[in-house]
């Protein structure tokens, strides 16, 4: 729930306090809250079966969950597989063929529309660090690791490792700035 | 307002067919058929009513009013069926084609007639903060499937932008563009044959490897 709550927060945007009203305008304007609020509901089904007293819930809660990820995945092309490990504070710019499966997403990430970050053939996928930003239509694709506050550019497709505070762009993708700053495009 | 819309509708839904079936006059019902059966139509559709709504925000009649309603319900189908979306104060001077697999994320500040785009392109702001700084684009371009066309910049008549470019700077008249960033390949190209033959891209091989 406080991951949902920071992922809330990313869209909401700078300088604004997150309130009730606030939250449910951004859950039924915005796709990709959808899209996170059902990723994070399966997480924590999950995590539940850890949990006895949690049992009753889980014959309600899956085919709920079914249900909320068809709608999503088909409606507007957003999968966010439960086999991603997404930190707090993920951000889904816009929608339509979206795909997160297989990989380990830091905090106040920042993703966008037609993204693919996923496992290559082998079944290994990317790690994100923490403050990544992807642009749309950006591949990341096999195992690779994208250090923190890096910035991955729109139609970029990475085929190697891209260190710390790096600026990425291009097919196939090649570091352009070793020291990039980050902060003002993640809206942070 | 709607004698308008429906002038624009009807100029699309030809151009469509012009397009599907060269050199046949359309019927009525071939445009009809062709208005179902096209999701890239459908979303013209809406947002052909959505810039008509915002154009004539001055007088709200009954029928402003149930416009601004089907507009809603577009929106909404235009993102769960097309699975795009695109900014209402965005300029459409005449028929277009959108390509029926959808996935557009249109931004542009105005898209000139006769032009050509493939699905999963993106028209769309520079990712700057501050005031947004949106593309122009010309009348005649053919734009191809997975482009990214992102900031302030303008796309001259007729140019040519082949699939999978990301563009960030300005394009000439009648040039080809081409690549990841986009490099300018020739100066001087006619598109018409191009823009006249729908398949080329469209009976390409899927891309394979990417999940």
């Amino acid at each position: 729930m406080s991951a949902f709550l920071a992922d809330l927060r990313r869209h909401l945007g700078k300088d604004q306090t997150l309130t009730f009203a606030k939250g449910v305008r951004i859950l039924a304007g915005e796709y990709g809250v959808q899209a996170l609020a059902c990723y994070r509901l399966g997480r924590w089904l999950i995590r539940s079966t850890h949990r006895p007293y949690l049992w009753p819930l889980l014959p309600v809660g899956w085919p709920l969950y079914w249900l909320l990820s068809r709608y999503i995945r088909y409606g507007f092309g957003i999968s966010l597989h439960l086999t991603a490990e997404i930190g707090p504070g993920l951000y889904i710019g816009h929608f339509g063929d979206i795909l997160v499966t297989r990989c380990r997403i830091g905090q106040n990430c920042s993703i966008a529309q037609s993204t693919h970050i996923a496992a290559d053939s082998t079944g290994r996928g990317p790690t994100l660090g923490d403050r990544v930003w992807v642009g749309a239509l950006a591949k990341i694709i096999g195992p690779h690791r994208i250090g923190s506050r890096s910035t991955i550019s729109a139609a970029a497709v990475v085929q190697r490792d891209v260190p710390e505070n790096a600026l990425c762009m291009g097919n196939p993708a090649r570091v352009v700035l070793r020291t990039y700053d980050n902060t003002e495009i993640l809206g942070l | 307002m709607i004698r308008e819309l429906l002038r624009s509708l009807k100029a699309d839904a030809r151009f469509y067919a012009a397009l599907q079936a060269p050199g046949r006059t359309p019927t009525p019902l071939r445009l009809l058929v062709m208005t179902v059966s096209n999701r890239g139509l459908w979303f013209l559709t809406y947002h052909r009513i959505a810039y008509a709504c915002r154009t004539n925000r001055q007088h709200r009649g009954a029928t402003w009013w149930l416009l601004w309603a089907l507009q809603l319900v577009g929106q909404y189908f235009g993102a769960l069926l097309c699975k795009s979306v695109i900014l209402s104060d965005c300029e459409i001077s005449g028929p277009i084609y959108l390509s029926s697999k959808g996935l557009y994320m249109f931004g542009a500040q105005h898209v000139g007639a006769g032009s050509i785009i493939h699905h999963r392109v993106t028209l769309g702001m520079a990712v700057t903060v501050g005031k947004p700084e949106r593309p122009t684009i010309g009348k005649d371009v053919w734009v191809g499937p997975d482009c990214v066309i992102a900031g302030k910049l303008h796309i001259g008549d007729g140019a040519t932008i082949l699939p999978g470019s990301y563009l960030t700077s300005s394009v000439p008249s009648r040039a080809v563009v081409k690549g990841n960033p986009a490099k300018v390949l020739s100066d001087n190209f006619d598109n018409r044959p191009l823009r006249n033959s729908l398949n080329i891209v469209t009976e390409c091989p899927p891309p394979g490897g990417t999940g």
